[in-house]
């Protein structure tokens, strides 16, 4: 199907990547269908972005991070409500992602640990869970000062040295 | 909305499975304790808020491009 996004253009989405937010977002609670879109990147096996556009209002869109691309430590322990709300499990294990927030300027990105996203990708539900735990907040700094930004560099990635 | 006061040992009930009871007051601090099913998420007010504010905050991303991350 055909959706509308003001920062993203007109896009072609299929039901697969549609999932259903029972109980919206926090702040969004009446925004129930959200299209999934990661980036593509050739030289990745896994995105670690993605976009999250509400399928009702085209000026709405999140940025999503993966955050175990930038916290390998990160965990998290889904508690049973909302297993039960989003019939997820051992046997159905969810696809995690956080909304990231981007004020001026990308290297200052930031993402929320503490309230991540969950996606049942059996049967297309999500939602937010925050987290019961201190360690994380709304703001994480994503990239370190040692961390390389590219957007067209030559590969130190293929080398093809003999 | 209900409004109303209670002095510490009294209770509140929220529908059949939830109950409030203040349990103590002590200068500007009120404990309380909560009876309530464990598939009922209960969260301090201002951790809710601070999510509502972080989603809102970051409902408006600039127009950015994704950075190209080399890892």
């Amino acid at each position: 199907m055909k959706i509308s996004s003001t920062r993203l253009g007109e896009l072609e989405v299929v039901q697969e990547q549609i999932f259903f937010f029972p109980k919206g977002l926090p702040g969004f609670p009446g925004e129930r269908k959200f299209a999934f879109l990661p980036e593509e990147d050739e030289s990745e096996d896994k995105p670690m972005f993605a976009y999250l556009q509400s399928i009702s209002n085209p000026a709405l869109t999140f940025i999503l991070v993966d955050p175990f691309a930038f916290f390998p430590a990160y965990e998290l322990v889904i508690d049973d409500n909302t297993e039960l709300v989003l019939g997820i499990s051992g046997n159905n294990v969810p696809m995690i992602w956080t909304i990231a927030t981007v004020k001026d300027e990308i290297k200052d990105m930031t993402v929320n640990l503490l309230a991540p996203l969950l996606f049942n990708i059996n049967e297309n539900i999500a939602g937010q869970m925050i987290l019961d735990d201190s360690r994380y907040t709304t703001k994480h700094k994503v990239f370190s000062a040692e961390e390389v930004l590219l957007e067209t560099e030559g590969g130190e990635d293929a080398s093809t040295e003999s | 909305m209900l409004v109303l006061s209670r002095k510490i040992g009294e209770s509140i009930w929220i529908g059949d499975d939830i109950v409030l009871r203040i349990a103590d007051v002590k200068g500007d601090m009120v404990r309380i304790a909560i009876d309530a099913p464990k598939e009922i998420k209960i969260y301090r007010g201002e951790i809710y808020d601070a999510i509502i504010e972080a989603n809102k905050v970051a409902a408006m991303p600039k127009d950015i491009t994704l950075p190209k991350i080399k890892k």
